[in-house]
């Protein structure tokens, strides 16, 4: 691919006191792939996510996204948080929080307008939160927030989204309108990468990989990196998964 | 109404709408405390600029203190940030320092100036409007009415112009941040303006009951809406009608006019505590009882429901016999049957309970409702069955 890659990192290390958490990545994400970063607890997974937002510093190496520093493409990157960041009780409604993905957009001081709130209102029926469009944002479970946060990220129309953990402890509708919008961004074209876990789902949601495990063991597309070897050699122990090879 | 009256209650009436809206922000920001720390740091902003300038009113000594109120919450946060202390005891730390050069600087210099604690402590909002602004010998009203005015445009043109870079920023941060609003700015801004409005209105209210104008109304506004823009109108409103009920409960009672605006805030809060719609303890308590009530009801036609048809349990349905099943007393029993039986859900003969074909009804209506996952609330059933009456 002679394109720009949407996310090219050289020789990452990260460290917390004197542990490595990240040891030497070198990685390159091609741009409109979704990828999903697979490791242990403690792999590093959540670091490596951090250190390409700049929300930690790495002890060495660079991270570039569409070939330019993140403080310079930042309209251009949307994160989707774990959902215990913010203050659930604030007043404000489902819609208002969606709105708030196209701000980034509009800049200071501009109110968002008839189509900003369209767009927040395609959103929220994508993610199955139509009824509740102006509920207050604590009446909601959990994976309403989660979803919540979607359809503010997909409103942002980013370039390349991250994604910590959604499908974390979320209900079947929940993932469900997980994998939709997860569906909607590739049609965008949109790159996506996320931590994920259920190693079962690899396949069905993701077409990229990387295995990570403080180094990286493996990235590239699913057929060619997601097999047995590259599993054991990520969590250390045999696998014998139902991988559909 | 004399004249003087009027000057003090637009005066007090400017304070508290001045107060409430950046108050909102720091109730949201769970930061109520900083304005407490900022009402007490300010002070040897006030008494170098009073030493300066001579005047308790010149812009001069607004910056001055405001800038004083800005530098302690960046200490505080610098405290803060080394992880080595936590924010409260930060905020604890920082504003005594501040608050005793104050006092040490007041004390060496009071000799010769004409300052004390008190005045800035307290304020007195009576003697306001003796404090006339004039220029080349035209009187043009209570300088306290012309520099809590100025505040109160700064602070609303603060508001409505950053609206929507304020509720991000104190909604979600981080993601403030990674649109490009710098919420570190945003953060600082407020915090001028909290320090400004605290400089501005010590002189009318002084500057402790600034925190009760700040917190106050904001807190109360809280209860009763889930709207932010609502709640800046409400706890703007509130602050009015503190301010105005206080200044006649001090006039009537000849009291301090400070002290009873800010009980008349605590007055309306426990007032809204009490008795808000939705929020309030009464509506709370209200909602539980009505809540318990109709869960019975539906727990009542369900058994029924159990235990007839198919296997049928005549045993089962005996109203004798439903203390022993769901250890309810016999008052309970008596009220939800009656009330099954009055809505027709139930018939009864020879003291055993049927079910009637509007109950086999509201059995699947509540099925539908407690097994769907976006469950539209209880209205529908309420209003399809009418059984849920209060009481």
């Amino acid at each position: 691919m002679s394109k720009t890659p949407a996310i090219e990192i050289n020789d990452l290390t990260v460290a917390y006191q004197f542990k490595p958490v990240l040891w030497d990545i070198d990685l390159i994400v091609p741009e409109g792939v979704m990828m999903a970063i697979v490791g242990p607890n403690g792999a590093g997974k959540s670091t490596l996510i951090k250190s390409i937002l700049g929300i930690v510093k790495p002890l060495a190496g660079s991270v570039k996204i569409l070939g330019k520093q993140y403080r310079n493409v930042r309209l251009e990157v949307g994160y989707v948080p774990q959902k215990g960041t913010v203050d659930w009780d604030f007043p404000t409604t489902v819609k208002d929080v969606v709105l708030m993905g196209t701000y980034g957009k509009l800049g200071w001081i501009k109110r968002p307008g008839k189509r900003e709130k369209a767009l927040a209102e395609e959103a929220i029926n994508k993610v199955g939160l139509g009824d509740l469009s102006h509920r207050q944002i604590s009446r909601l479970s959990g994976g309403q927030q989660q979803r919540v946060f979607l359809a503010r990220a997909l409103v942002q129309d980013a370039a390349v989204y991250f994604m910590d953990e959604p499908f974390q402890g979320v209900d079947a509708t929940t993932e469900k309108a997980i994998v939709n919008i997860l569906k909607e961004l590739r049609r965008r074209n949109k790159t996506v990468v996320v931590v994920h876990h259920d190693l079962q789902t690899v396949t069905d949601y993701f077409d990229w990989v990387t295995l990570l495990n403080v180094k990286k063991i493996a990235s590239g597309p699913c057929g060619e990196v997601f097999n047995e070897e590259n599993l054991e050699r990520t969590y250390g122990v045999k696998f014998t998964l139902a991988i559909d090879q | 109404m004399t004249g003087v009256q009027i000057e003090i209650q637009v005066i007090a009436a400017l304070v508290a709408v001045s107060c409430a809206i950046p108050g909102v922000f720091l109730v949201l920001r769970k930061m109520a405390m900083i304005s407490d720390a900022i009402s007490h740091a300010i002070l040897p902003g006030i008494v170098i600029g009073f030493l300066l300038t001579g005047s308790l009113n010149s812009p001069f000594l607004i910056i001055l203190a405001a800038i004083t109120g800005v530098v302690t919450v960046a200490l505080v946060e610098l405290l803060n940030k080394t992880k080595l202390v936590k924010e409260d005891a930060a905020i604890g730390l920082v504003f005594p320092m501040m608050f005793s050069i104050g006092v040490i600087l007041i004390s060496k210099n009071a000799g010769n100036i004409h300052i004390d604690t008190d005045t800035v402590l307290l304020g007195e909002l009576a003697f306001a409007p003796f404090n006339r602004l004039q220029i080349a010998g035209v009187d043009l009203g209570p300088q306290g009415a012309w520099v809590m005015g100025i505040i109160f445009l700064l602070n609303l043109v603060f508001v409505v112009v950053f609206f929507k870079e304020l509720k991000l920023s104190t909604f979600d941060a981080g993601l403030a941040a990674s649109l490009g609003f710098f919420p570190g700015m945003v953060h600082y801004a407020l915090m001028g303006i909290v320090s400004i409005t605290t400089v501005g209105a010590f002189d009318s209210v002084g500057a402790i009951l600034v925190v009760a104008l700040m917190i106050g109304p904001a807190a109360t506004a809280y209860l009763i809406t889930d709207n932010l823009k609502l709640m800046l109108i409400y706890a703007a409103a509130i602050g009015i009608v503190s301010a105005v009920a206080g200044y006649w409960t001090a006039n009537l009672l000849d009291v301090s006019i400070a002290g009873s605006m800010a009980t008349m805030v605590g007055v309306l809060f426990l007032a809204v505590y009490l008795f808000a719609p939705a929020k309030g303890l009464w509506s709370i308590h209200r909602r539980r009882e009505r809540q318990k009530s109709e869960f019975a009801q539906m727990t009542l036609v369900m058994h029924i429901n159990n235990h007839s048809g198919m296997h049928d349990d005549i045993e089962e349905r005996k109203i004798n016999h439903l203390k022993r099943h769901f250890l309810w007393d016999d008052a309970f029993i008596a009220k939800v049957v009656t009330r099954a039986l009055s809505a027709g859900l139930l018939t009864e003969k020879e003291g055993v309970l049927s079910l009637t074909g509007k109950g086999k009804r509201f059995i699947e209506a509540s099925d539908a409702l407690f097994t769907s996952k976006y469950h539209p609330g209880f209205e529908a059933l309420r209003k399809e069955f009418v059984i849920f009456t209060d009481g």
